[in-house]
């Protein structure tokens, strides 16, 4: 829904940390908050000329991906996020990434402030890891292990119900 | 590989998980144990799943005394069979994740949350003899911070007594306090139902409906769990409401044989309503707590199966799928089975690991603790051998 206005843009460039550059419609450029701020802030300016807007936080393999769930959001509505067919779309996008992917997808969805797709990649994280072994979890997210074994063996019998 | 901020590993992705994974995730770290522990996450993690309506556990009674608990967003995943607490296990209420359990020989109530293990006993207040009505309660008394469980008995005072005038007992158990309280014993205008759990609101206000036979009509009353008391009736929608206009003299269908059941779905009180002239189940909900003109027909379901059924209750709502869960009581037995509003079809809600079962409800899967509980299943308890 480009505005035919003379003070509205209707396309931002973006560039991703290792600089290459992407041009977005401002309707998928606007399902990322930081993105939409950026826009605003330059259309209260009166800013005719295309904006570029550098993402020294975002790879451009990460960036596309952020981009084309934008893409596929910006076709439906705000308040159809309840829509089957798209939580379906959402579902098939994510499970074809590794937990690295998945990773840096989520951190990129923070930094872009792209909240639906933050949630819909901590719930994915979320389900993908709930049966794993808590020496998984741990490989996973990078943790170390700061229990003695006596520690750990006293934790697990006091909640050992969850361990069955 | 680039790694997750803290940040979000502790306010995105660890309150989605179910609270039976985060209690195995407590040996991760010191800083995850010191997290799932403490009582700001135990209440992120179950206003999420609320808010959400994710981590819905059913907990079914199996024909062999067991108890079952099946998370709902995983149904995948096998049923967990729960520890035996004693013979004819019934759960008499369920609040923030914790059952309130009643089973026999002995007799004795307890509370349990099933995706943590932790459990504890409350001190036996036997059934009156001679009760043709016994009904729990259970919620949370926000202002006191206690856990309360309302008993309400029908009793025959004495055998043979002329006019078998009976007696409506109420009881008040105070988890912090340990003890039972009597709250009073009056002489009933009302009737109600055997083993109907209290509609639980806002977690403190416990609602019964009662059947007033002199005026022919129903009465909901609410037991504010603060106030240990009856405080007030919530309206009823105009149609139930013989005291309105809009149920004229010469409508012929008793008002008793409509209602099919009356409880609580996401924090709502909702009645299942048999609609003669349309062969058809009418839910209703009342979308604003207390406001009469709020009752709304949610849904209404023509299959003939559900019409049929004695007992129709809805207990999960999805609204993304459009599907209402209920529950359908056929004789003696709980069925269940997922119904699609949009294409108004319905189809049997399979339970992976248990194929039969007597009775069902639903609760919630929480990393709340049973306050001076103990966790089942801890090799150096004395108390292991009650449990197992």
């Amino acid at each position: 829904m480009a505005s035919s206005s003379s003070s509205s843009l209707s396309r931002v460039v973006v560039k991703s940390s290792d600089n290459n550059l992407f041009v977005v419609n401002k309707k998928v450029a606007s399902q990322s908050q930081l993105l939409k701020q950026c826009i605003d802030n330059m259309e209260e300016k009166g800013t005719n000329d295309v904006i570029l807007i550098p993402l020294s936080n975002v790879t451009s393999n990460i960036l596309t991906l952020v981009l084309e769930y934008c893409e596929k959001h910006a076709d439906f509505a705000d308040d159809d996020n309840n829509n089957q067919e798209l939580k379906q779309w959402d579902h098939e996008f994510l499970k074809k990434f590794d937990y690295a992917t998945l990773n840096s997808l989520t951190m990129a969805a923070d930094y872009m402030v792209t909240k639906s797709l933050l949630n819909l990649c901590c719930q994915f994280i979320a389900d993908s890891i709930k049966d794993l072994t808590v020496q998984q979890i741990r490989q996973i997210f990078d943790i170390k292990n700061d229990f003695t074994p006596q520690e750990e063996a006293d934790i697990k019998n006091e909640n050992a119900w969850a361990f069955r | 590989m680039a790694t997750i901020p803290l940040d979000i590993i502790h306010n995105g992705i660890l309150p989605r998980l179910p609270a039976k994974s985060l209690v195995r995730f407590k040996c991760v770290s010191k800083l995850w144990l010191a997290l799932i522990s403490s009582h700001e996450f135990i209440h992120r993690h179950l206003s999420h799943a609320n808010t959400l309506s994710t981590n819905d556990l059913l907990i079914l009674t199996g024909y062999n005394s067991c108890l079952y608990s099946f998370n709902l967003d995983y149904p995948a995943d096998p049923a967990v069979k729960l520890p035996y607490l004693g013979t004819e296990p019934v759960v008499v209420g369920c609040c923030n994740g914790l059952l309130c359990i009643q089973s026999h020989r002995p007799y004795c109530l307890a509370l349990l949350n099933p995706s943590t293990g932790s459990y504890r006993n409350i001190p036996s207040l036997l059934p009156p003899r001679r009760c043709p009505a016994l009904n729990f309660g259970f919620g949370y008394d926000s202002i006191n911070d206690d856990y309360k469980v309302v008993r309400i008995a029908d009793r025959y005072p004495s055998f043979g007594f002329l006019g078998h005038q009976m007696d409506r007992i109420v009881h008040v158990y105070s988890l912090s306090a340990n003890s039972w309280e009597l709250i009073e014993l009056t002489s009933p205008q009302s009737s109600m139902g055997d083993r109907e759990n209290g509609a639980v609101v806002n977690n403190n206000l416990l609602h019964w409906k009662f059947w007033c036979s002199l005026q022919g009509n129903y009465r909901i009353c609410c037991f504010n769990l603060s106030k240990k008391q009856w405080t007030h009736d919530v309206p009823l929608p105009d149609f139930l409401d013989v005291g309105s206009n809009s149920h004229s003299d010469n409508d012929k269908t008793p008002i008793q044989d409509e209602v099919l059941d009356f409880g609580a779905l996401d924090g709502r009180l909702y009645l299942s309503i048999k609609n003669q002239q349309q062969s058809a189940i009418d839910i209703w909900l009342m979308n604003e707590y207390g406001v009469k003109e709020s009752w709304i027909r949610s849904c209404r379901i023509s299959n003939s199966r559900v019409f049929r059924s004695l007992r129709v209750s809805p207990i999960v709502y999805r609204s993304v799928k459009h599907q209402i869960l209920l529950r359908t009581v056929d004789k003696t037995e709980h069925q269940i089975l997922w119904y699609d509003i949009q294409s108004e079809s319905a189809e049997n809600a399979e339970v992976n690991g248990v194929l039969d079962y007597i009775r069902i409800v639903v609760s919630k899967g929480s990393l709340v603790n049973v306050p001076g509980g103990f966790q089942i299943g801890r090799t150096d308890e004395k108390d292991e051998k009650e449990v197992h």
